[in-house]
């Protein structure tokens, strides 16, 4: 008899309905429930100004200004297994431990250009950490009220189809 | 317990159609017009055209995840969260699948609403909102 048949009916007969995630644990997969990683204050700090290197402010606000930091920590919170938050905070904290080493300061506390540095020594060092950052700061950043409204041209809704328009100088992508 | 005629006569029915989506309604519709009694079951919720759509007239910024789906929706929407009509916009038009869990051999899409009308107020692959 299989294995998901065994379990499932054991579970009946115990009167119950085992949940798809504890099915698949009992199956020897992973599972992904279990408490999010809390994140300090410094972390947040930190996050906002890698955030504000890959997108800073120019003549429109950049992504600290933004808040995407925010965004950044409430969906690794909720929307990814602990697993890939342990991952992504293990690379974070890397990287200011890699400005401590070349510069002997924490990464807040460098200038602009040695910000840049590091943040260009990630994406080399540590793709998959610089990759994850990179989308999260984008997708936070341009769906900020800050970066749909001042970054890019905002229409709640666009409403017809014009197939053929004229550009007018400086026109800024389409939010939505 | 005692009954009488009249009441009998109101709790019986010709046919009980259990859910009003695009099979169920329809059913309904075919059988009432051709004269018998028809108790169609729901146990939806109402959506009202318009002021049901909470999540259509959101700015991007209020939403909390831009449309992802958080760990704890995954966990009980198993099946639903392999694909993108389930999301963060559209959390209340459907059913949670560990109220009902089915057995899958190969993957199978059952994509299950719970409101009145079904699929049939949603478009099917694409909801509102």
């Amino acid at each position: 008899m299989k294995r998901r048949e065994a379990l499932q009916q054991a579970a009946l007969m115990m009167g119950g309905i085992l949940s798809a995630p504890t099915l698949a644990g009992a199956m020897g997969r992973i599972t992904n429930t279990g408490p999010s990683i809390a994140v300090s204050a410094d972390q947040e700090s930190l996050l906002a100004e890698v955030a504000d290197v890959i997108i800073p402010t120019t003549s429109t606000p950049g992504a600290k200004a933004a808040g995407a930091e925010k965004f950044i920590v409430r969906v690794m919170r909720d929307c990814y297994p602990k697993a890939d938050q342990e991952k992504f905070y293990a690379g974070l904290a890397k990287l200011d431990a890699d400005s401590k080493t070349k510069f002997g300061k924490e990464f807040v506390a460098l200038d602009p250009a040695q910000k840049n540095e590091m943040v260009k020594q990630t994406m080399t060092e540590d793709k998959p950490f610089f990759l994850r950052m990179k989308e999260l700061t984008t997708t936070g950043y341009f769906t900020s009220e800050i970066g749909a409204t001042k970054a890019l041209e905002y229409l709640p809704v666009p409403g017809q189809f014009n197939g053929c328009m004229p550009l007018k100088p400086g026109q800024k992508t389409w939010a939505l | 317990m005692n009954l009488n005629i009249d009441s009998i006569k109101e709790q019986t029915y010709d046919a009980i159609v259990i859910g009003s989506g695009i099979t169920g309604g329809w059913a309904s519709k075919e059988l009432t017009e051709k004269g018998l009694r028809v108790l169609m079951l729901e146990k939806g919720h109402q959506l009202e055209h318009v002021s049901g759509y909470v999540n259509a007239t959101k700015d991007p910024w209020q939403t909390k995840y831009n449309g992802r789906l958080t760990m704890a929706q995954k966990e009980s929407h198993p099946k639903l969260a392999r694909d993108y009509p389930y999301n963060e916009m559209t959390e209340t038009y459907w059913m949670k699948d560990t109220d009902s869990l089915y057995k899958e051999d190969k993957r199978f899409d059952w994509y299950r609403p719970n409101i009145v009308g079904g699929k049939s107020i949603m478009w099917g692959g694409n909801p509102i909102g």
